[in-house]
């Protein structure tokens, strides 16, 4: 396992990480509309749970799904097995690593979604993904790639920022309350979000789960220009998957990037 | 390019800049030492009135300086008419534009310092210029960016300069107050800069600018270089010193070899 990949690479935040996903992020729409403008078939880096590659499927593009977890892939199998046979002979799963998969052929439409770029730390990495993008991409494919939209405010407080607490059930049944504590690196883009969960069941015994996840922040001409010099050209950048345009308060950067031919 | 270098535009700006530049010249040492390094002649891209061009001659380098402004040359060529022969035989001095230039020589070392850069504001400006730099590089040539460290509690704060008062050529006293906008999705400042003038006689009255200027995060110049014909980083450092970069430093210095 990557060290990259912890948060996801266990059975139960897999299964935590899906469903908390699928009621926090609109983005399907989004995708769906750009694979019907690039047309098929479509590759999603970091796919997790197929949580939103399979309503791609279910549409009728060809999919492919890659992803480092294999719990996450388990997931994403038994959620297949429920579909109509169809949509499962469009569908394919890959365990695979972002920046050095190869697949032997060309999509219309990759995307990377829900801020999985930013779990590569370096240029070096950063580029590794991209340039794989563009040996997977017909000339004039399009990529999509959401990252999240840095809040200064949060960088500069000193000593980091305490998250708010949040609860819910958990995949197993049991209540989590979980909390967490974000440190920056601003000289190098990185930051550091500690995970603390902590799973009541129901007769009472407490599991405390704790994560580290480490995300690369990216401001706006920075993903640009990495475009730029990774062989794309951008297209648009949105503030939102409702595709609002970009400002200084805008919850999220989405790019879409064409490549050059 | 750019309207937005106006402010270097007319005669009373030009006149005045050489007065409103009140510290020492921090950055001089290491643009000397870069020079003394360096094979073949030195590059500055926004000379201006020559405050790094003439020391690096008298040095003995071989400088040429190019600036959009003829205002601002008109300055540097009388500072140049006032030194020794053989220095003024170094010093050759060019009106363009840095975002698109063409000079008949390859460069060892191409200089854009103070943040010169950060006045071409859209991206295919700053790639222009770097593409030209990297056509007017020697193979084993260098180039150096300084550009501000943005410091983000500075920018949340949307912090403005300290007054500013000096002497102008006149003998006038000048005080120059800065009000600074940030527009952080398009990663730009603007600076409106009110000059009030008190002449020897007391007279006053006041002038005003406007300067535009971009900011740059790291990782967007690493990346920029990258894509407009440049190699890997060699160096960034946080100050003149040749310091590492930090959160704290003052200033981003790149230092880039052209690509093969």
């Amino acid at each position: 396992m990557e060290p990259e990949m912890t948060l996801y690479g266990d059975e139960w935040s897999a299964e935590t990480l899906d469903s908390l996903t699928r009621s926090h992020i609109s983005d399907v729409g989004l995708w769906l509309a750009l694979a019907n403008e690039a047309g098929g078939p479509v590759l999603e880096l970091a796919c997790g749970a197929a949580r939103a590659l399979l309503p791609l499927a279910q549409a009728g593009h060809e999919c492919v799904g890659v992803d480092l977890s294999p719990h996450m892939l388990a997931i994403a199998r038994r959620k297949l097995e429920g579909e109509p046979e169809e949509v499962r002979g469009r569908m394919s799963l890959v365990e695979g690593n972002m920046k050095s998969f190869e697949l032997g052929r060309e999509f219309g439409l990759i995307f990377i979604t829900a801020r999985s770029l930013q779990a590569l730390l370096s240029r070096e990495d950063q580029r590794a993904c991209l340039q794989r993008c563009a040996r997977h991409l017909r000339p004039g494919g399009l990529l999509g790639i959401d990252v999240f939209n840095p809040r200064l405010d949060r960088l500069v407080r000193p000593g980091g920022v305490d998250e708010e607490p949040d609860e819910y059930d958990g995949p197993d049944g049991c209540r989590v309350r979980e909390t967490g504590h974000t440190d920056y690196d601003l000289a190098n883009q990185t930051l550091v979000w500690r995970s603390r969960a902590e799973c009541t069941s129901g007769d009472g015994q407490v599991v405390v789960r704790e994560y580290d996840c480490p995300l690369h922040y990216f401001f706006r001409f920075e993903v640009e220009w990495m475009l730029e010099a990774c062989g794309f050209e951008v297209e648009a950048l949105y503030g939102d998957f409702a595709r609002s345009p970009f400002t200084a308060e805008s919850p999220e950067m989405v790019f879409v990037a064409r490549r050059k031919p | 390019m750019s309207s937005e270098l106006s402010r270097y535009q007319d005669p009373w700006t030009a006149e005045h800049y050489d007065a409103q530049i009140t510290w020492p010249n921090p950055d001089l040492p290491l643009y000397l030492e870069m020079a003394a390094e360096s094979p073949g002649r030195v590059l500055e891209l926004a000379c201006g009135t020559g405050r790094l061009l003439l020391p690096l001659a008298r040095q003995g380098a071989t400088v040429t300086g190019l600036d959009i402004s003829s205002h601002m040359l008109a300055v540097a060529r009388r500072k140049v008419a006032a030194e020794p022969e053989e220095v003024q035989a170094r010093v050759t001095l060019v009106e363009g534009d840095m975002s698109k230039f063409a000079l008949p020589r390859a460069y060892g070392l191409i200089l854009i310092p103070f943040r010169s850069f950060q006045a071409l504001l859209t991206r295919a400006d700053q790639c222009g210029c770097l593409e030209c730099c990297a056509k007017h590089l020697l193979p084993e040539g260098r180039l150096v960016i300084n550009v501000f460290h943005p410091w983000l509690s500075k920018l949340v704060a949307q912090k403005s300069a300290e007054p500013n008062e000096y002497t102008g050529p006149n003998g006038e006293a000048v005080k120059a107050v800065s009000q600074v906008q940030f527009d952080f999705a398009e990663q730009m400042l603007t600076s409106h800069i009110t000059y009030e003038i008190t002449s020897a006689s007391s007279e006053t009255r006041s002038h005003e600018h406007v300067l535009r200027l971009r900011y740059f995060f790291r990782f967007e110049m690493e990346w920029m270089l990258e894509a407009c014909g440049f190699e890997e980083v060699e160096a960034l450092y946080g100050d003149f010193e040749r310091r590492g970069f930090t959160a704290e430093s003052p200033e981003m210095v790149f230092v880039a070899r052209r690509a093969r």
